[in-house]
């Protein structure tokens, strides 16, 4: 007995989805990123400002392949960010997490901490989670 | 019912930390929000240390329902013990009374001072100070604490 012949193609858009995904997913970073350099800027206490001056967020490069070169290796693109904060860095001073987390004069007494950079860390973060769901599930 | 939530931990703080008999032992009862009494004498830092010091570290949005109503607030806090000398002996067991009392709790405070409802560990602090006066050492934890101002 003759039966009906039905066939479908179906294409593979693996690449275009990844690629899809992989672009969103810089432009979250990126978002990030900028939110901890200006929460960064805002609020970090400046008396001479060279702490100001050592505080940012930047982009890194850890090596997620974007796109082949014509020899067909993988390229890089920078999708992740590093937030630092040091003191005064012509002097070499580090003083950065002293600031932000308490310290001791010395003369001995407390000087409560002035957290700027665990607010700009957690503003950053807030970025991420907030719109990382929406991001892969586009 | 509190009417701000960094006086909820605040509370929730003194509470749980004063309130014990074995820490309060263990710090002579000193146990400070955010700032230390000034000690800038051998004989006032001998009354100061070993001490306890929470302070808030970092804000964090908070968890809305629909029509922006807060169900909780959940800041970072850091907790430590601190101490002057050269020897981590006196902190350690100060440390792990707090981490003892605040890991896990959940709960209404006593005086209608609102609501914890988590209190997660997140990491441990361990450092040295060295001043001119001598050598100032800290040990403690940082919290991720959701407070309600009811419950």
């Amino acid at each position: 007995m003759a039966g009906f012949g039905y066939t479908r193609v179906v294409r593979d858009d693996t690449d275009a989805v990844v690629a899809n995904i992989r672009r969103r997913t810089q432009a979250l970073y990126e978002r990030a990123r900028d939110r901890g350099e200006q929460s960064l800027q805002s609020l970090v206490p400046v008396d001479t400002g060279a702490l100001k001056e050592s505080s940012h967020a930047e982009s890194i490069n850890v090596g997620l392949p974007r796109s082949r070169d014509a020899a067909g290796r993988f390229t890089n693109q920078e999708i992740g960010f590093v937030m630092r904060s040091f003191g005064n860095e012509t002097t070499g001073e580090q003083y950065a997490k002293f600031v932000n987390e308490g310290h001791h004069t010395a003369s001995g007494s407390w000087v409560p901490p002035n957290p700027y950079f665990s607010q700009a860390e957690a503003d950053a973060k807030a970025v991420v989670e907030e719109e990382l769901p929406s991001v892969l599930s586009k | 019912m509190a009417s701000e939530y960094t006086d909820v931990v605040a509370a929730f703080m003194i509470q749980r930390l004063a309130g014990d008999s074995t820490l309060s032992a263990l710090v002579g009862g000193r146990i400070y929000d955010t700032d230390l009494p000034q000690a800038d004498t051998e004989t006032e830092r001998a009354a100061l240390y070993p001490c306890v010091v929470f302070n808030l570290q970092a804000a964090n949005p908070p968890l809305e329902t629909i029509g922006d109503q807060i169900v909780w607030v959940p800041d970072d806090y850091q907790v430590m013990g601190l101490d002057q000398g050269e020897s981590f002996t006196t902190l350690v067991p100060i440390a792990a009374r707090i981490r003892q009392l605040l890991r896990g709790f959940s709960g209404s405070l006593a005086s209608d001072a609102g609501y914890i409802n988590w209190c997660r560990f997140l990491r441990n602090i361990k450092g040295s100070q060295q001043v001119s006066v001598g050598t100032f050492l800290r040990l403690g934890q940082l919290y991720r604490i959701a407070a309600r101002l009811s419950a």
